[in-house]
């Protein structure tokens, strides 16, 4: 099984040339070249992509639109950030050692049980593969095995993000309701602020990108993989192939979310924030639109899709906010018409290329008649 | 019940050896394949009308009947995948169908050729047949799966027999309708089954096409056993031993290709008084 091909070589290329010369610019050179904001926002990116990339992986390979991804990429966010919180310890605004300073403001006594041992990294970086691992392994097995499927399955995942949502707004449940966390100020020991950990986390994000595509990578091109893309062309025909359908989506799904949870915990220190509208579904939709955009079934689309639908959102969202809406409905509307296969497949539609099949290309039916 | 004279298969199976107070257990020994007294109701409209079928190991079945007699939910009921109000089924005398799911039945050695032709498109033709391989098929074990050896030259000569050899990695999705049919069976023979289930192996095939399917169904004849549903008169008269004429959810006549024709419920009903 041949894993680095062409297409994974020049990818591997382009990040490690690309994150190298950013890191190298803004260390050496600073704000001239790379701004710290710059570096900052290209890790959150990097990070969306992340995020991206296992949307594409269940939706565009295996066939499953979940509308509710951005919920794990929150619960890994919640994830880490609780121990960034923790590593404020007595330097918030209460000076409580141990508290979180929302804690202390809506009168909690001591920790919560689920609070205890996150102040220790490796608890949290476990945490940050549990949680959303463990949501996933249960939300996907419960509904792959009653086999739900298609627009239903994306209804409910959706449903999933918006409890989410509305629980952790709750200031009960203990992780900072409306505000979520905020104020972080070190990583094992060291200062968020610094320029140093600004150039560790983009470096982080982009390996973690990297280390993603390469598994996916790995996953499609194995035996595995060929049932994925069956489940996607003809789910019943699986299982007459002696495919149990329902643990493989389980298997992928989880994979997926734990991809997902885990950019959400890179995402958190960057964006130096996390609160609950990050499990609001409109989040969720709009990183499926930039699967959509970037094509689906195609990785590097999903990447490219996330950073350019992200940079144009943070353009536009300042210069004019009220037509972002407008705009991502426009490009979604012209990716839907023009092609499943994405912006890309829009350029392929204008300039064809040879051999390689489509892999969405229907062929149509031929008629199909009996004697008799 | 359309049973008459010319159904003597229930009477066969009943061997000498047969012992009155467990004639069931010898007879599902006997056979490959046995269905007795299978009703499906749907809403109230009954497909399966106390069904009865039973199949030798080695055996070609031909299965015909006019739209709606109930051929594709009678194989619906062999996979699995409809759940009948009555009867019995089994697979040898170790499965019983009505409870297994359809992977469990697949991996018991039996395999389903679906009346719209469906291999996996986006798939190459030899992933087709790789995916359809009898091995391991846990999501660990698929995961570092490799083409052994063995596999790779069994793969060559699946797509030698089913006349795709040239185009292994062309995508299934851009074969022509009969090369699909072809392909579907040689992912039904990758998973060396023992049972095949063949729903309209030969339709919207060319003649020649035809000619080439019904040598291949031969060929397997003896070392897999078959059960094929067509409603092309001519194939199935190109490879019938022993035909069974179903007819509103029951067997209407069972017995060689010349004896059901001459069958007077069968003329009426199907051929369309055909002269005998």
């Amino acid at each position: 099984m041949r894993i680095f091909d062409r297409s994974l070589t020049i990818f591997t290329l382009v990040m490690a040339v690309g994150a190298g010369t950013i890191i190298i610019g803004f260390l050496a050179f600073g704000t001239p070249i790379f701004s710290q904001f710059t570096v900052g926002l290209l890790g959150k990116y990097l990070c969306f992509a992340i995020l991206a990339l296992a949307i594409d992986l269940v939706w565009g390979y295996m066939g499953v639109l979940s509308l509710g991804h951005g919920a794990f990429f929150a619960l890994g966010g919640y994830a880490f950030g609780m121990y960034l919180m923790r590593q404020i310890g007595a330097q918030g605004v209460y000076g409580d050692a141990v508290l979180p300073d929302f804690m202390v403001f809506i009168g909690f006594e001591t920790l919560p049980w689920y609070w205890r041992g996150s102040q220790h990294f490796l608890v949290a970086v476990l945490l940050v593969i549990l949680a959303p691992g463990l949501l996933a392994l249960v939300f996907g097995w419960t509904a792959f095995r009653s086999r739900v499927s298609g627009v239903y399955f994306s209804i409910i995942s959706q449903a999933l993000t918006y409890a989410l949502s509305l629980a952790f707004y709750l200031n009960a449940l203990g992780f900072g309701g409306n505000n979520g966390f905020t104020d972080f100020k070190t990583i094992l020991g060291y200062d968020v602020q610094e320029k140093g950990m600004t150039a560790a986390l983009f470096g982080a994000s982009a390996l973690l990108l990297w280390l993603a595509v390469l598994s996916s990578r790995y996953l499609l091109r194995s035996r595995l993989g060929l049932a994925v893309l069956a489940i996607r062309d003809n789910e019943a025909r699986v299982r007459f192939a002696g495919y149990k359908v329902e643990n493989v989506q389980v298997a992928v799904f989880t994979f997926s979310a734990i991809i997902a949870g885990l950019g959400g915990a890179l995402y958190v220190p960057q964006a130096g924030i996390i609160n609950p509208s990050v499990f609001a579904p409109i989040f969720s939709i709009e990183m499926v639109a930039c699967v959509a955009l970037g094509g689906r079934g195609f990785m590097y689309g999903a990447i490219i899709g996330a950073f350019v639908v992200n940079y144009a959102k943070s353009r536009l969202s300042t210069e004019a906010p009220d037509l972002w809406p407008f705009i991502l409905g426009f490009l979604f509307i012209l990716t839907t018409v023009f092609g499943q296969g994405g912006v890309f497949a829009l350029g392929r539609f204008i300039w064809p290329r040879k051999v390689k099949a489509d892999p969405f290309k229907t062929v149509k039916e031929e008629p199909h008649k009996g004697v008799g | 019940m359309g049973h008459d004279a010319l159904t003597p298969a229930q009477d066969q199976t009943l061997t000498p050896l047969a012992l009155p107070w467990e004639p069931k257990a010898l007879r599902r020994r006997n056979h490959i394949l046995l269905l007795e007294g299978i009703t499906v109701v749907f809403d109230g409209f009954l497909a399966l009308n106390n069904l009865n079928l039973a199949l030798r190991e080695g055996e070609l079945r031909c299965v015909i009947g006019p739209n709606g007699a109930g051929k594709t939910t009678m194989m619906d009921v062999i996979t699995g995948n409809i759940r009948p109000t009555r009867g019995e089924a089994w697979y040898r005398d170790d499965v019983n169908l009505l409870e297994a799911d359809e992977v469990a039945i697949n991996l018991a050695g039996l395999s389903r050729k679906f009346q719209k032709p469906s291999v996996f498109e986006s798939l190459t033709v030899a992933q087709n047949l790789e995916l359809a391989l009898k091995a391991r098929k846990s999501v660990f074990s698929t995961l570092f799966a490799r083409l052994s050896g063995e596999e790779a030259d069994f793969l060559g000569q699946t797509l030698e027999l089913v006349n795709l050899a040239e185009r292994k990695n062309q995508l299934a999705g851009s074969l022509s309708h009969g090369q699909k049919q072809w392909l579907e069976i040689g992912v039904l023979l990758a998973q060396k089954p023992k049972l095949l289930l063949l729903d309209e192996p030969v339709a919207g095939l060319t003649v020649k096409e035809i000619d080439r399917t019904s040598e291949l169904l031969l060929s397997l004849e003896g070392r897999h056993s078959l059960i094929v549903v067509e409603h092309d008169m001519s194939f199935v008269r190109s490879i019938a031993r022993k035909v069974t004429v179903l007819r509103q959810g029951s067997v209407l006549a069972e017995g060689t290709m010349d004896e059901i024709s001459c069958h007077p419920g069968v003329v009426e009903a199907y051929l369309g008084g055909e002269a005998c």
